[in-house]
């Protein structure tokens, strides 16, 4: 709880000092709501608000498992390759400076409206850590105990699970943590342009001029980060138990 | 299990441009305690790692006992941090899908005087006791060859003591083929039978030194005028080799 308090304390500073300047009338509401209007969109609009989070979620699940699963499929194959490392990895690393806000409408040219170009683009964003962590995981297996595994004649099979996963992953972790954030940035992203979700009730309200609200959704959408992030961590400190120092 | 021989014959290998020896021929005897010295970089470890088969030579011939069971220790005790000390001991035989490997692995470590620890995991043991663990997975096996790449190099002057006298003691006990790589003449005198010196410039094993002080050796010889010249002349013959490769 003493670790949680200097956030705590923060966080409700800021609220404070931003309702304090609202109600000081310092800035236009039609520029900046006070936390309390905000409030009281989430609680009117709390049906469509929920809806639109849950379809935010499943975007950003959607993207961060297929993410995951290719990440780390790619990660082992290029691992397995000397050859094909150094022929992908230039272009793993340039992939990751394409900005996702301009591929997103080829997205929907090419997937139609709807889940697929939000998955589409909540994968885009997250992918890039989880091959870099896993590519950083899978060489952290010492070349000792992979001459131990050698020495021992383990299969591939054992190899993969009883040495290079397991030794990968406290650097994997640490890249599902940053994926699962951009997971959700990415479906926010295809939800502009391919609708649903969070990013259409933001772009509807920006339209409409109901700033109220696209604090709401946009309150809304950092909480799914902060939540996945949350469970990442949980994951990590249950998993991680036995390297703790 | 029987001790395991080894013989290697005019054994070529190279890294790159650069030669870690051409014409190396060596036979290590079953049930001989033999230890490696040389400068760093000078091939010690890629030697054991082909004497146990973990890396091919470029040419030459490698011929070791049939059956020859093999245990590796490394400098670095390697344990698997997710893995108890006993489930990290029996590593090995569940590797091979050997029966009774827990059994085995529990005898190991009881051997390495770690038998009440085989919960634990290695961020709780210390250096010493992870080494410990790092040789019982190697026993566990119930080696016929045990390579060690200077298990003891990292460990405090006290911890280090007392593991070389265990190790012999495990030697004497179980008479298994030892060859053990190492930076320190007293610890190459005080464990083995035969020193043999490995020439950082290509040129192979250039010398050796036979140790003949018994079979059982405790710390008591340390104090002894015959213990204290062979470590000398194992110097001496090292300054030589270093000297005949700097010319």
């Amino acid at each position: 709880m003493r670790a949680k308090l200097p956030p705590l304390l923060l966080f409700t500073a800021i609220v404070a000092a931003w309702q304090g300047i609202c109600w000081a009338g310092w800035v236009s509401p039609f520029l900046m709501p006070s936390p309390d209007e905000v409030l009281q969109v989430l609680w009117q609009d709390h049906e469509e608000l929920a809806y639109a989070a849950l379809l935010t979620g499943v975007g950003s699940v959607g993207g961060f498992l297929l993410s995951v699963i290719s990440g780390i499929g790619l990660a082992l194959a290029l691992s397995g390759s000397d050859w094909a490392y150094r022929a992908v990895y230039p272009y793993a690393v340039l992939f990751q400076t394409v900005p996702i806000i301009a591929v997103a409408p080829l997205l929907v040219i090419w997937l139609g409206y709807g889940l697929p170009t939000v998955i589409a683009s909540a994968f885009l964003a997250s992918v890039f850590p989880v091959i870099m962590a896993s590519l950083t995981g899978i060489a952290s297996a010492s070349p000792e105990l992979r001459d131990l595994f050698r020495l021992y004649r383990a299969s591939r099979r054992d190899t993969l699970l009883k040495l290079i996963l397991p030794m990968a992953l406290p650097s994997l972790l640490t890249g599902l943590r940053f994926a699962a954030g951009l997971a959700v940035i990415g479906t926010i992203v295809g939800e502009f342009v391919g609708g649903g979700g969070l990013g259409n009730v933001i772009d509807i309200a920006r339209t409409l001029q109901r700033v109220d609200k696209v604090f709401a959704a946009v309150f809304l959408a950092s909480l799914l980060g902060a939540l996945a992030i949350a469970l990442i961590d949980m994951v990590s400190r249950w998993s991680l138990k036995a390297w703790e120092p | 299990m029987k001790a395991a021989s080894v013989e290697l014959t005019q054994v070529r290998k190279q890294y790159g441009a650069r030669m870690v020896f051409n014409n190396l021929s060596l036979k290590i005897s079953a049930g001989s305690f033999t230890s490696i010295v040389g400068s760093s970089g000078g091939g010690k470890s890629t030697l054991l790692r082909i004497l146990a088969g973990v890396s091919r030579p470029d040419s030459g011939q490698v011929v070791r006992s049939e059956g020859a069971r093999i245990g590796f220790v490394f400098q670095e005790p390697q344990l698997l941090p997710w893995r108890t000390v006993l489930q990290n001991a029996s590593l090995p035989g569940e590797l091979l899908r050997e029966s009774e490997t827990t059994d085995r692995a529990r005898a190991a470590l009881n051997l390495v005087g770690l038998g009440d620890a085989l919960g634990l995991y290695p961020r709780q043991l210390s250096g010493g006791m992870k080494m410990r663990v790092s040789l019982a997975r190697a026993l566990a096996l119930k080696p016929s060859l045990l390579v060690l790449d200077e298990p003891f190099a990292a460990l405090d002057e006290l911890t280090r003591f007392r593991l070389e006298e265990e190790l012999h003691a495990v030697w004497e006990r179980e008479k298994m083929t030892i060859v053990l790589v190492t930076h320190s003449f007293t610890e190459a005198v005080f464990l083995s039978n035969e020193v043999l010196f490995l020439s950082s410039t290509g040129q192979g094993l250039v010398d050796s030194l036979e140790t003949p002080l018994g079979e059982k050796r405790t710390r008591a010889l340390w104090s002894e005028p015959r213990f204290s010249a062979l470590v000398t002349t194992c110097r001496d013959k090292f300054e030589k080799m270093e000297a005949s490769g700097a010319r």
